[in-house]
């Protein structure tokens, strides 16, 4: 906040010298029409772009596997299921990339793009083993704020939670990892991007907003839901 | 007061940022009278620690070997342009 009160006083006493010094000099000269606190804005705004442009949406290629390739990696393996076609299926996606990458339009960020090019190659992949893939199987719609499945409409649980044994005790077995990565296939598309990028791989909420376009209500909204059917989908196939 | 759909949206959110003071006093409030819920934040816990562990656990990470393999293919991919 001071700094910015600061830079308004800043812009405002520049502002003020050069109208003085246009009035004071003989020879005519452009007044300054841009107020400039739109300059700054200006600036702000040629900031970011130069960012999304040289920071992280780097072009460098070597940089592109090292960055995201344990994303596309495991988005892949949610949905094939299968550790050497999801390795493939990375490596397809990048040589895919490196011939598109003249197509490629800073609307969005790098990942977002290559998880768009995924995507096609995980239809491919389906339709070369004869799994009919509906586009909207991977690429799903706001389903707006449909609860209905976990509350009644007056807000309380139709299955009420109960408490999950020892968390210790169920990492050690491999059962429960199976189960673990059965439950994360079967998140909707978006839920399952999302909670792949923030829980699994850590990444910033901002991020997260800026990769996927969402605001960071939608964030949460995601979030909940994706953690109401992990809780749900764990206790019918782990717990009980 | 906060219902149970309301809570648990705000626990979910409170695992990703610090809530707003008085949504957060809300929170607790609820979660002082409401077991369901209390249960709830314990299975986000749960599902916290699962997701961390996950990544070595269920191999969600390209291996080396692959690595390697990728960045050659790719490697060799832009000699070729």
């Amino acid at each position: 906040m001071p700094v910015y009160i600061f830079m308004n006083v800043q812009a405002a006493t520049l502002y003020y010298n050069r109208n003085r010094v246009i009035a004071a000099s003989s020879v005519p000269m452009e007044p300054w029409y841009v107020h400039p606190g739109r300059l700054r804005q200006t600036a702000a705004t040629f900031l970011d772009k130069y960012h999304m442009i040289a920071g992280n949406n780097d072009l460098n290629i070597q940089t592109w596997l090292e960055e995201h390739g344990d994303y596309l990696f495991s988005y892949g393996l949610l949905r094939v299921k299968d550790t050497h076609v999801a390795e493939d299926l990375v490596q397809e996606t990048l040589l895919a990339a490196i011939s598109a990458k003249n197509t490629f339009s800073h609307q969005s960020t790098i990942r977002t793009w290559l998880i768009g090019i995924l995507k096609h190659k995980l239809i491919d992949h389906f339709r070369r083993h004869g799994r009919e893939v509906a586009v909207g199987d991977l690429i799903d719609q706001d389903e707006g704020d449909n609860l209905d499945n976990f509350f009644r409409a007056n807000g309380r649980w139709i299955e009420k939670p109960e408490a999950f044994p020892n968390p210790e005790s169920a990492f050690q077995q491999k059962e429960f990892w199976k189960i673990f990565q059965e439950c994360l296939s079967g998140l909707k598309p978006k839920q399952a991007e999302v909670f792949l990028a923030k829980e699994i791989h850590g990444m910033s909420n901002e991020d997260v907003c800026k990769d996927f376009a969402l605001s960071p209500t939608n964030v949460w909204v995601i979030m909940h839901r994706a953690r109401l059917s992990l809780n749900r989908c764990l206790k019918i196939n782990w717990v009980d | 007061m906060l219902n149970c759909k309301q809570a648990s949206q705000l626990a979910s959110r409170a695992m990703d940022e610090k809530l707003p003071m008085w949504k957060n006093i809300a929170l607790k409030m609820h979660l002082i009278l409401c077991r369901s819920c209390t249960n709830f934040t314990r299975q986000l816990q749960f599902l916290r620690k699962a997701s961390r562990r996950s990544r070595t656990n269920l191999d969600f990470q390209l291996t080396d070997e692959a690595r390697h393999r990728i960045a050659n293919t790719l490697k060799g991919k832009q000699a070729d342009r």
